[in-house]
């Protein structure tokens, strides 16, 4: 029997909805401030009206406490998945009226893209944009990234915020709280920020002859970008713009740094474990994975004949492979350019995309972790054919210290894996309707759902609406990792046809 | 020990072990080109 949610529930519901959105309405003052100092009256007036937006329908949705103010799982998830709707949609609005967009569902893409750090953009003319408009782009990759309910969750939560802090797809809480957790992750986020500026934007003055101001800014949004693993860029070229090995390199540390958990973040900053967790079996994982599509990728660019020196095959090979691997998206050559690519380089980008970052990161994709543990589930039932019926299998795994396989915790990464394939598929066989051919297709559809961001050329402000939402929404679901999506779904359900 | 010198002692502790996370990422990402570097000249003979 389905139980159908009383008012009640949807008070406690829009009290922490509202909460979020009181929390975001803050953050639009930064771009805010930026349009005021730089004398951009059209983008501050935008930002004033997009603040008032967040602060207004925060306000509105938290004016009535509830009774009894204690999230249950359920009601987290519920919130989670609502925030991650509403937020692009009134963070749009900056974008909508920048006159950059050709109408409001593009803005809309483009807000869910920043906000899941996807990366994939439908703005034209960039190289135009108003800077507080771009550094509010970045923005929206560095509060998805770190997790906008867990921002919130930092400032407000006392022992509510568990289910928020899963359902934005985080795995593991490496502090005894939530709070604890959610403010490490920022501080995190603060050192990496203090110290990618000062690096990327280095690069940018000493090598390639910015102006200080400059270097600040695309040291600054650069940064968003990579360690959110995002792609937004503030050209309309991506990383190529800057024509320089030694700014990629740099752009790497921080793809990598983002890709990262931040549980292994904690172990080698602050843990006794250190290296040890270096050994742990996403680690390997990702090590063994990043590898192998980097290896798929410099073989298929060879056998299409193109970067015939060393020198810049590695240069290509292991740019696009950590940036799609990652889930960062940047690149350095036009989507035309990519789209030549084909077969095995095509294969690489893409698998690499599909596998994405680590658990409890800011990278997308399946994670590999789950690739580690459906690897280590497959070779335990091949040991199960193989060896006699009364072998002993051991299930131990090394995973911040010795961890048992259970059947649950397989059961979990296959369902996971399933879901993500299905979701692959999803935006693929719309776009294989709209008449694209598979391969490019399936690309952008692995692109969209690990929120990865790189493109072949279907993005684009001409494509069907319902592939437009359908990608959307693979952004969406790919970001938050299905559970908070199904108990929204579930809760309406339930509200439909529950007694 | 007062509970300021144990104050300290753990701030610089904290940042030494940041400075020391900050570098490994560079020291990856140095390692990494170098691979890659290894892996594409290995392509090229093989091609």
């Amino acid at each position: 029997m389905l139980i159908r949610p009383d008012a009640e529930d949807l008070r406690v519901i829009s009290y922490y909805l509202g909460r979020v959105l009181l929390v975001t309405a803050a953050f639009v003052t930064l771009p805010l401030t930026w349009a005021l100092i730089g004398r951009e009256w059209a983008p501050a007036a935008s930002f004033v009206l997009t603040a008032g937006a967040f602060a207004l329908v925060g306000a509105l949705a938290a004016a009535r406490r509830p009774a009894e103010p204690r999230l249950d799982w359920s009601h987290g998830m519920v919130v989670v998945a609502l925030t991650w709707l509403v937020v692009p949609a009134l963070g749009s609005l900056p974008l909508a009226l920048s006159g950059h967009f050709a109408d409001p569902l593009d803005a809309y893409f483009d807000a869910m893209s920043g906000l899941t750090s996807t990366g994939a953009t439908l703005i034209g003319d960039l190289d135009h944009l108003a800077p507080s408009v771009n550094f509010w782009r970045h923005l929206l990759h560095f509060m998805g990234g770190q997790g906008i309910v867990l921002a919130a969750v930092s400032v407000f939560a006392g022992g509510v915020g568990l289910s928020l802090f899963y359902g934005e797809g985080r795995e593991e809480r490496f502090l005894p709280s939530v709070r604890a957790t959610g403010r490490f992750i920022w501080w995190a986020a603060v050192v990496h920020l203090l110290f990618g500026v000062a690096l990327l934007g280095s690069v940018a003055y000493f090598t390639l002859g910015f102006t200080p101001a400059r270097s600040l800014f695309h040291g600054l949004l650069i940064f968003f970008s990579s360690f959110d693993t995002g792609g937004f860029t503030p050209q309309s070229t991506s990383v190529g713009y800057y024509h320089s090995a030694l700014f990629e390199a740099a752009t790497m540390v921080f793809m990598l740094a983002g890709a990262m958990s931040f549980g292994l973040h904690y172990a080698l900053w602050r843990g006794r474990r250190r290296l040890q967790s270096l050994r742990d079996l996403e680690t390997r994982s990702l090590a063994v994975t990043l590898a192998l599509t980097m290896g798929l990728l410099m073989v298929g660019l060879v056998s299409l004949g193109l970067y015939r020196s060393t020198g810049s095959l590695a240069r290509q090979g292991l740019f696009h492979a950590v940036s799609a691997h990652t889930s960062s998206g940047f690149t350095t050559v036009p989507s035309t350019e990519m789209r030549e690519w084909g077969g095995l380089a095509f294969a690489g980008v893409a698998l690499a995309m599909f596998i994405g970052g680590m658990a409890s990161s800011t990278a997308g994709g399946l994670k590999a972790i789950r690739v580690g543990l459906v690897a280590r589930v497959l070779k335990d039932q091949v040991k199960r054919v193989l060896l006699p019926e009364r072998a002993v299998i051991s299930h131990v795994y090394q995973q911040g210290g010795r961890q048992r396989l259970t059947p649950q915790a397989a059961q979990a990464a296959l369902l996971v894996a399933l879901l993500f394939v299905a979701l692959c598929l999803l935006g693929t066989v719309v776009a294989l309707g709209y008449g694209y051919p598979l391969q490019e297709a399936l690309f952008e559809s692995v692109s969209a759902s690990a929120n990865g961001g790189l493109s072949v050329g279907i993005y684009s402000p001409d494509m069907p609406v319902l592939l437009q939402v359908t990608y959307i929404l693979q952004m969406w679901l790919g970001r938050l990792e299905f559970v908070a999506v199904f108990a929204l779904i579930g809760f309406i359900v339930t509200a439909v046809r529950g007694r | 020990m007062s509970p300021e010198p144990r104050r300290r002692r753990a701030v610089w502790r904290e940042a030494v072990g940041e400075a020391w996370g900050l570098a490994l990422e560079v020291l990856v990402v140095g390692m990494l080109v170098a691979a890659a570097l290894g892996l594409a000249g290995l392509i090229l003979l093989v091609a």
